[in-house]
């Protein structure tokens, strides 16, 4: 419904833009009552939006105005370079972060720790955009290393990933630092220490997997961050993903592709953290699904 | 007399314990109000127009004239960055007032009122808190057409439920304690209690969240204007002049970082103002 509001708030007839070529080329009135009448823009809202809402349960999001190809086909064409761009940078930032994380906890308020902690804050401080744009003037145009933009090879896939996981890993190392230094001064870590069991054992064994299960629930939340972020970074790094679709749509007012975006990372996002939801459940008995 | 006394020391009081601050707000606070107050004072500090063309010779380096360089305009860049401050801290800080003050609002009516519209009020909070937060304000700005009005819709829009839901926690907490059934006992209105009492008592979390959301904010909006549909030109805004400066990233670098500077300062403060008050909080719990 929401996305539907969102078509009904746009400016401009979409009749009008998708057949102007520029903006004072006025097009001719009887073509666009056509077309109005083709996408039924001539129809009483509420009659749009159930006729509207028919269509999306039927996985039919409409028809893009600038290519004229369907919505959904444009979007799942897209997808697939998304999801790897988003899957890869996740899974850095997991690793990243829980690490770091880790280190902190394990020497925490020593100089490591000290070091993590202010580079983590300030690394969450910096816009995705500007990590990127630093990224490609230092690895891709001054050092050559990589390449700064396009899709395909591994190498393409490098500086975009790090650029969308940086800010990521450091909210995952704050928020691993805390969780643990919580499940660390617990009875049972006493009980294992008094064992004799390695500090580092005894972090990594008992204290890391209860410390982690918070830590999944954010991972869940920040998808919603990390598929905006995608947008600018898809945009920056010319990553043929659905972001830059949807940045690129919005700037043509192609309305249906931007809808069907937010549906699907909406959809997406509801779907991962439902995901969550299930495994939280299978790593903690203690839940239960009511 | 007894009672105005009493007013005010509580007045006081909860003003000592906003402004006791630990280091790490402390530093966040003053990194903060470097940056905000010469983009306040900025029509006295610029030295030119910031969207007069021409004002020097394009492109130019820092010099007397022209502290922070030229733009590919031959705008100032020193008189840009300092209104740019203005539109940029501006749009945050209006997204921010007005999340607050409709989340406090929509809180302590579900929280004081309890019952049906309770259930109603959470039911909404849950869908809004549910919604991925970059992407819908990407969405909203593109609908609604770009400008400063619509990014502070957008990015309300998204901002205010954190608000109330920590509201509605804060007041069902509070209501069922004694010196607010005290107060009720001597016969306080509602929306007495709630400002007198229960507001005192949310005002540090409530600032840490705003911090919080401060920081996030402004590395939202610094993305959207870099991506063209945030602040329109020539009005200057960080986020755009950072956009401006991209093509001479490495002919002219000294463009992009007095704005890209001023957005992390921003955040970084932030975030730590709420890091401290965050800490604080803790240690006042144990």
């Amino acid at each position: 419904m929401i996305a539907f509001a969102l078509g009904f708030l746009s400016p401009g007839d979409p009749a009008v833009e998708a057949l102007g070529q520029g903006p004072y080329d006025t097009p001719d009135p009887r073509a666009v009552a056509a077309l109005r009448r083709e996408w039924g823009l001539d129809q009483p809202v509420p009659v749009q939006y159930v006729k509207w809402l028919q269509r999306c349960l039927q996985g039919d999001l409409g028809t893009s105005y600038f290519s004229r190809h369907p919505v959904s086909e444009e979007l799942f064409r897209r997808l697939p370079a998304t999801l790897l761009l988003a899957f890869s940078a996740t899974a850095l930032a997991t690793v990243i972060g829980i690490s770091t994380g880790l280190m902190s906890a394990l020497w925490a308020k020593r100089w490591v720790d000290g070091i993590f902690r202010l580079s983590s804050v300030i690394f969450a401080s910096l816009p995705g955009f500007l990590i990127g744009i630093l990224l490609i003037t230092v690895f891709a145009e001054h050092f050559r290393l990589l390449p700064t933009s396009g899709y395909g090879r591994l190498a393409h896939l490098i500086l975009p990933a790090l650029a969308l996981s940086i800010g990521e890993s450091a909210r995952i190392l704050r928020l691993t630092r805390t969780q643990l230094l919580v499940v660390l001064s617990q009875e049972y870590i006493r009980t294992a220490r008094g064992k004799g069991l390695s500090s580092s054992t005894i972090a990594i064994r008992h204290a890391l997997p209860n410390a982690m299960l918070n830590v999944l629930t954010a991972l869940g939340l920040h998808l919603g961050e990390i598929l905006g972020g995608v947008a600018v970074i898809e945009t920056i790094f010319a990553w043929p993903g659905i972001g830059r679709l949807a940045v690129e749509s919005i700037n043509r007012r192609d309305y249906p592709v931007v809808q069907g975006f937010v549906l699907l990372s909406g959809g997406l996002f509801i779907g991962v953290n439902l995901l969550v939801d299930l495994l939280y459940r299978a790593l903690d008995p203690r839940v239960e699904l009511s | 007399m007894r009672s105005i006394r009493i007013q005010s020391l509580s007045v006081v009081h909860c003003a000592t314990r906003l402004l006791n601050l630990s280091l790490t707000s402390a530093i966040g606070l003053s990194l903060l109000l470097i940056v905000a107050l010469p983009t306040l004072l900025a029509p006295w500090l610029a030295p030119y127009d910031p969207n007069a063309l021409t004002v020097g010779p394009r492109l130019a380096g820092p010099s007397l004239d022209h502290p922070f360089g030229t733009d590919g305009l031959g705008r100032d860049q020193l008189a840009r960055v300092l209104y740019g401050g203005r539109v940029a801290l501006g749009v945050a800080s209006l997204v921010l007032a007005i999340s607050v003050a409709v989340g406090t609002l929509v809180g302590s009516i579900a929280g004081y009122l309890g019952g049906r519209t309770d259930e109603i009020i959470s039911f909404l909070l849950n869908i809004v808190l549910t919604l991925p937060g970059l992407s819908l304000t990407l969405a909203l700005v593109a609908f609604i057409g770009p400008g400063a009005g619509s990014l502070i819709l957008a990015l309300t829009a998204t901002a205010w439920a954190g608000y109330a839901r920590l509201f509605r926690g804060a007041v069902l907490a509070t209501r069922q304690q004694l010196f607010v059934e005290a107060a009720r006992s001597y016969g306080a209105t509602n929306g007495r209690i709630i400002l007198r009492h229960i507001v005192p008592n949310v005002a540090r979390p409530i600032l840490a969240l705003a911090s919080l959301n401060l920081s996030s904010v402004m590395l939202a909006l610094a993305g959207l204007s870099y991506l063209g549909i945030g602040v329109q030109p020539p009005t200057a805004d960080w986020g755009t002049m950072l956009s401006d400066a991209r093509p001479y990233l490495r002919s002219a670098p000294h463009l992009a970082i007095p704005p890209a500077l001023c957005i992390i300062a921003v955040a970084l403060g932030a975030t730590l103002l709420a890091d401290g008050l965050l800490a604080d909080d803790r240690r006042e719990i144990q």
